[in-house]
């Protein structure tokens, strides 16, 4: 490896050599280009080739191609936009303020990434739309939510929780003594919080804005439920190879994705790399209290997160209502029917619940891994492995199903109807979380407390285990928590993947409502948030303060 | 004397039936003795596009019968396509099993499934299989037009409609925007309606009717399902898609009315054996299963749907096949060759 790679370039020979004195990071750093090669360039190649230059031609000469491109930007942008803007205020509410009732709003900001989004979206329709519960049955309203307004609330809704918990993530990393130094120097109200708090929170904010960004261009089920006639490319890719069996121009459309992707990485990166934010200095700060806000402002914001949180309780309601009454809408007998079939008679619950956890671990520890070494380390290839690891979010996740069985089908490594074909399509999929968020917490701590670790004699796993780790302790925590909740209920990168003996509940729960088992497909989506829950207080309960939950 | 001839009666009844239902199953009961010692510890793997509890109530009369173990899952027409083709030069099912036969017919053309041909085969019209024993025919699905009645009793009766129940009906502009289809570019059931129209009225009419009626569809789904759900959910008054569909949504009690038009189109729902998967035996003994009359009570039992085989007994409150008003002559070869064709001209209207 070492010799191959040496005879390229004079620069990389240098940062290679720097490297040789470090065998065991040359190593990870060896075994993670293995990884990726295997799991996500080989599998992109496989479906990369599947269309043939005239599928390429026709996807590029028809209308609908480009409308659902334009669409494509425009519903992500806006739906990006605002569920940043709410997710900052939120955060902001959450980290600079006292107010009421913060354990409540913090727990409730989760719960669009505990209920599928084919239930919660299912519910939002019910509640709001042409025969809404109530928009029709109590306002009287006539509205219509299938088009792009529809889709954009609905977006910013369910990614809400991701804006919310990464830049909840980075205000929290921010150091408090900068700002009570400005607040000393005369800085008051919003002055303050444009020159100093937004500005630490730049990069933060910057990689949460890629991440929700990216990751909305990729959404499904949304734009499936709510879209109607108005088409995204997710949508017209799974529509044109299942719909219209036409696997190349589905391919082609996947592909399309990643050049939004790509223009965003790359304009982030050369925006955040121009500039340094860091505030961890390991200067002491303990015992200093954070600015907070104006009681105007406060209860401003307190305004605004109880309605997001009574908007997100109505439509967790409405889920809890299918789940647990004959019929909704016509008989509201209780009753636990469909509890005890969805939930209780189904080994699919176990199934998501093991992998959940091994995505969880691995995207975790991958992710630190990654950003350790992008952002701490000079070696070559370092942008094509940051690259490679965002990428497979912008990849519609039935795509990358679709690549993984084509890869791994046959052959050397065959793991079709494996558990292990599962995780790793989950594991793609989640690992730019992971990775972001420690590439956000790592770029706000100072490298001299690794560089005082290192000459104090300890090398470089010892420095990565006593002193890295420990201060990501919150982007650790959030990219287990999010990751683990997002696998139990991934729904488009499994749909390839599961076999008879590895059913998956998320996938249970979009095949029943599908069928028109609306009530046994909530109630296997009000199981599957009572397994989140019940996985989250057993790991409070088991790592105590080592890990937030839903402090994030 | 009376009740001697009664009871003489009986008894010779008794021993004909009988002696019927011995000489019946003379042929059939030691072979499938055979096939429950010759399956038993055995397994079949499965890809199903029915729904859920129709392959359950199968497979658990399959190992009744035979012994074998049969594991599934379920996968919409279209993604068990995309994933066969996928899986082609290594495939990790034995059998597909439901989904529409013009995908049936795809997968024959793309070499993923194999021919069978079964000493059963007669069991069914020659129209419901393929010659070549790729596929076969499960049961019958046939386009209806749905109502959802309290809607229709609340808003529309009043103004002295009466309720749509032919083709013609939808074009009152009173439905504007009231009327949801699946898409016929994404979903089988859509493309079904056009090609079945425009193989029955011809292309210049089809396609001008066709146009009048896009003006009124609000909007076009890419599943085949969702247009019965939304209808039943009162979202829209009018749902054009299969019947079997619609019955599914009324029994839950969202009542559509529903009416299987005249010249109405109509698709297959087929078996396919695929080339390649491990348990060949199995599949074929699946496949005989399938042909038979009990089979295809199950499918109609839980389908609602009207099976191949003309033994099995019809839904309730439903017609036998010959006397629905559907388009005999309809053409799936026919009606797969000119879709690309046939679908741009539609997006064109």
């Amino acid at each position: 490896m070492t010799e191959s790679v040496s005879r390229e370039k004079s620069g990389w020979a240098a940062e290679l050599k720097v490297l040789t004195r470090e065998p065991q990071i040359l190593l990870v750093i060896g075994i993670l280009f293995v990884l990726f090669a295997c799991f996500i360039i080989y599998p992109f190649i496989k479906i990369i080739l599947v269309p043939s230059a005239s599928d390429w031609a026709a996807a590029f000469t028809g209308k609908e191609f480009y409308e659902a491109f334009w669409h494509t930007m425009a519903s992500s942008l806006l739906a990006t936009t605002s569920a940043m803007v709410l997710g900052f205020m939120y955060a902001y509410a959450m980290n600079y303020t006292e107010m009421p009732c913060k354990r409540f709003f913090q727990v409730v900001a989760l719960l669009p990434t505990m209920a599928p989004s084919v239930v919660s979206g299912l519910a939002f329709i019910m509640l709001f739309g042409r025969r809404g519960f109530i928009t029709w049955n109590i306002l009287g309203l006539k509205t219509d939510l299938y088009g792009w307004f529809g889709l954009w609330v609905v977006q910013t809704i369910a990614f809400f929780p991701l804006a919310y918990i990464t830049i909840s993530g980075v205000l929290k990393a921010i150091s408090p003594n900068l700002e009570l130094a400005a607040q000393n120097l005369g800085a008051r109200g919003f002055y303050l919080f444009r020159t100093v708090t937004l500005k630490l929170a730049t990069p933060g904010l910057a990689s949460a804005f890629l991440l929700v960004g990216i990751s909305s261009l990729a959404d499904f089920g949304n734009p499936m439920l709510v879209g109607a006639n108005y088409h995204v490319l997710a949508t017209e890719a799974y529509a044109q190879v299942v719909g219209a069996w036409n696997l190349p121009m589905g391919a082609v459309l996947s592909v399309v994705l990643v050049v939004p992707t790509l223009l965003v990485f790359f304009v982030q990166r050369y925006y955040l790399e121009k500039n340094s934010y860091v505030t961890v200095t390991g200067k002491p700060v303990s015992g200093l209290n954070r600015v907070t806000v104006s009681p105007a402002v406060r209860w401003m914001l307190f305004g605004v997160c109880l309605f997001i949180a009574l908007t997100i309780l109505l439509i967790i309601g409405v889920v809890f209502m299918f789940a647990f009454t004959r019929t909704f809408g016509y008989d509201y007998t209780f009753t636990m029917d469909y509890f005890v079939e969805g939930v209780l008679q189904s080994a699919s619950m176990k199934n998501s619940w093991i992998a959940s956890i091994a995505t969880a671990g691995i995207t975790t520890v991958l992710g630190i891994l990654l950003a350790f070494l992008t952002l701490r380390r000079r070696f070559p290839g370092r942008a094509v492995l940051d690259f490679l690891a965002m990428l497979p979010v912008s990849l519609p996740g039935t795509f990358i199903g679709l690549a993984l069985i084509m890869a791994f089908n046959s052959g050397v490594v065959e793991l079709t109807g494996t558990l292990t074909i599962i995780i790793i399509g989950m594991t793609l999929r989640q690992l730019p979380v992971g990775y972001r968020q420690a590439v956000a917490g790592l770029s706000q701590i100072d490298k001299s407390m690794e560089q005082a670790s290192t000459n104090l004699g300890a090398d470089s796993a010892r420095t990565f285990f006593k002193i890295v780790v420990p201060m990501l302790k919150n982007a650790l925590s959030i990219s287990l928590v999010y990751s683990f909740m997002k696998s139990m209920n991934t729904l488009s990168t499994v749909i390839f993947l599961i076999s008879p003996e590895w059913n998956l509940a998320s996938v249970n729960i979009m095949s029943l409502a599908n069928q028109g088992f609306l009530t046994v497909a909530s109630a296997t989506a009000v199981g599957m948030m009572l397994t989140i829950f019940a996985t989250f207080g057993l790991a409070k309960l088991l790592l105590r303060d080592q890990i937030n939950i839903f402090d994030l | 004397m009376k009740f001697k001839k009664v009871a003489a009666a009986c008894l010779t009844g008794a021993c004909l039936v009988g002696a019927l239902g011995c000489g019946g199953g003379g042929g059939d009961k030691p072979k499938a003795d055979n096939n429950a010692q010759s399956l038993k510890g055995k397994e079949l793997v499965m890809y199903v596009s029915f729904h859920e509890d129709t392959a359950k109530e199968l497979s658990k009369l399959f190992k009744e019968k035979t012994g074998c173990e049969v594991k599934f899952i379920r996968l919409p027409t279209g993604e068990a396509v995309a994933r066969l083709q996928a899986e082609k030069d290594a495939p990790k099912a034995d059998l597909w099993l439901g989904g529409t036969v013009d995908a049936h017919e795809l997968m024959k053309q793309k070499g993923i499934t194999t021919p069978y041909k079964s000493k059963f085969d007669e069991n069914l019209p020659e129209k419901y299989r393929d010659k070549e024993g790729f596929w076969k025919g499960t049961y019958v699905e046939t386009l209806s037009i749905g109502v959802n009645e309290q809607r229709f009793e609340k808003e529309f009766k009043d103004k002295g409609l009466k309720m749509p129940e032919t083709l013609e009906d939808l074009l009152n502009p009173a439905y504007k925007g009231e009327i949801i289809m699946p898409d016929p570019a994404k979903s089988g059931t859509g493309y079904t309606f056009v090609s079945s129209l425009v193989q029955s009225m011809g292309e210049e009419k089809a396609l001008a009717y066709l146009k009048q009626l896009k003006g009124s569809v609000a909007q076009l789904t890419p599943s085949g399902f969702t247009p019965a759900q939304k209808c039943g959910a009162g979202e829209f008054l009018i749902t054009v898609n299969f019947l079997s569909d619609q019955t599914l949504v009324n029994n839950k009690g969202q009542k559509l009315h529903r009416t299987v038009f005249k010249d109405a189109g109509w698709s297959l729902c087929g078996v396919s054996k695929l080339k390649g998967g491990a348990h060949s035996a199995e599949a074929d003994a699946f496949i005989d299963f399938m042909l038979s009359k009990e089979a295809g009570d199950i499918l109609v039992k839980t389908t609602n749907g009207i099976a191949c085989n003309p033994k099995s007994a019809v839904p309730e409150g439903l017609k036998p096949l010959n006397e629905l008003p559907l388009f005999d002559k309809y053409d799936f070869a026919q009606a797969g060759k000119v879709k690309d064709e046939l679908l741009a001209k539609f997006a064109a209207l």
